[in-house]
């Protein structure tokens, strides 16, 4: 429809004109993602993402859409991670500590089964 | 811009956009300008002013680099505040509007992008509620405009109104004229998609049918034929340069139908049966009310 603006440092807001929408080849919208970015909000639709640029290219106000959900894709992405590996860790942690118990309460059976045993000094 | 055809392709940059409204807006304000006289050119220039104070305060306060009119919005804003306002109007009516309009409705808002109210209708309703006795049209021979001289003709027919020199064509006296401009400048901000279509044609038919309905064949009763009321007051002004301003529309389809049939219809009732000659203001703040509640209801959470 018209060409691709270059992003500049200087970005107005969004105006709310409606361009990017229609570019996006998985059907996200980019303006309520860049609200939601703005406002500090996370948007799990930003994985479908494809960081293909369509939307900066279209967006009249040159607002660098591609770098800002570059940005929260790595930072979600990287959140989920911390969270599976502390999952992980958690789950491994209650093993361990379930194996420990078992390990001592089976401990502590035998010793008494050996103690309960007719000994040598038993007359 | 490289060649004057640039000028019939779609703007890439939101300042582009903005200027190529500005342009849109020229028709209007020559023909309204030849309409009402030269006033109508003071008032420009004061509103100008004025929104460069205001847009200059308002940067210098949040320390960014002055820049005026450097995105093209703040002059569109001055420009429908001076349209909206009768050319005679006292010289402080227009500064103070784009105070409102431009101070309060958008930069207290967070500047462009963020204001959830028109801020030329803002400043404009601010003022015309504050002070109705200095923002009365001057007709001269009868001081009202056709609006005004519809809704309270007495008992004669439509057709024995228009014999009334208020009155021209199709609509009010020099008014039918200045829709009729604003309409080619709308046109041509359709024809290279800055407007989509669908506010305009929704704002025409939300007034149309009503005015259809009650038109009455020109009697006594009626309230004004669809083609008075779309060339009459700030009609086509509104439909293609005020209701479409993305900022404060909804965002979907189907809601801008809404919206644009809304103001619509609610224009008509005001003109109708209010104490205003033209609703338009109002019923664009009423639209402008409620579109994020209706972009909250689909985007499925309690707005924020």
């Amino acid at each position: 429809m018209s060409e691709p603006v270059a992003v500049r440092s200087d970005a107005l807001p969004c105006i709310r004109c409606g361009r990017c929408a229609p570019a996006c080849p998985v059907a996200l919208v980019p303006d309520r993602l860049h609200e939601a970015i703005e406002a500090g909000r996370e948007d799990a639709s930003l994985e479908r993402c494809v960081e293909c640029r369509a939307c900066t290219s279209v967006c009249p106000s040159r607002i660098d859409l591609l770098g800002e959900f570059r940005r929260a894709r790595r930072e979600m992405f990287a959140a989920r991670a911390r969270h599976a590996a502390a999952d992980k860790a958690r789950l491994r942690s209650d093993a361990r500590t379930e194996r420990l118990a078992r390990h001592a309460a089976s401990s502590a059976e035998r010793r008494q089964q050996r103690l309960a045993r007719p000994q040598q000094w038993d007359a | 811009m490289t060649s004057p055809l640039s000028l019939l392709r779609p703007p890439a940059s939101t300042e582009a956009i903005m200027f190529r409204v500005v342009a849109a807006l020229l028709p209007c304000i020559a023909t309204a300008t030849v309409a009402f006289g030269t006033f109508v050119l003071v008032q420009c220039a004061v509103a100008l002013v004025a929104g460069a104070v205001v847009e200059g305060c308002a940067r210098a306060a949040r320390r960014q680099p002055l820049r005026i009119f450097a995105d093209g919005a703040a002059p569109v804003t001055c420009l429908l505040i001076a349209l909206a306002i009768p050319p005679s109007s006292p010289l402080w009516i227009a500064p103070v509007a784009v105070l409102v309009g431009l101070g309060l409705a958008r930069e207290a808002y967070g500047g462009m992008g963020r204001n959830v109210f028109n801020p030329a209708m803002a400043g404009y309703a601010a003022v015309l509620v504050a002070w109705p006795h200095a923002l009365t049209w001057f007709d001269g021979q009868t001081g009202a405009t056709a609006l005004d001289a519809l809704r309270f003709r007495g008992a004669t027919t439509v057709d024995e109104a228009f014999s009334n020199a208020t009155f021209g064509v199709v609509g009010g006296r020099g008014f039918e004229w200045v829709n009729a401009a604003a309409l080619v400048g709308g046109l041509y901000l359709v024809a290279t998609r800055i407007v989509h279509w669908r506010i305009p044609v929704a704002v025409l038919v939300g007034m149309g049918l009503p005015a259809l309905a009650l038109h009455d064949d020109g009697s006594s009763e009626s309230l004004g034929s669809p083609l008075f009321h779309w060339f009459s007051g700030a009609t086509m002004l509104g439909a293609f340069f005020i209701a479409t301003d993305p900022v404060t529309a909804p965002r979907s389809a189907g809601h801008q139908w809404l919206f644009g049939v809304g103001i619509g219809a609610v224009t008509f009732l005001i003109r109708a049966t209010g104490a205003y000659p033209d609703g338009l203001a109002f019923a664009v703040l009423l639209g402008n009310l409620a579109a994020p509640a209706l972009d909250a209801l689909k985007r499925g959470d309690d707005g924020g």
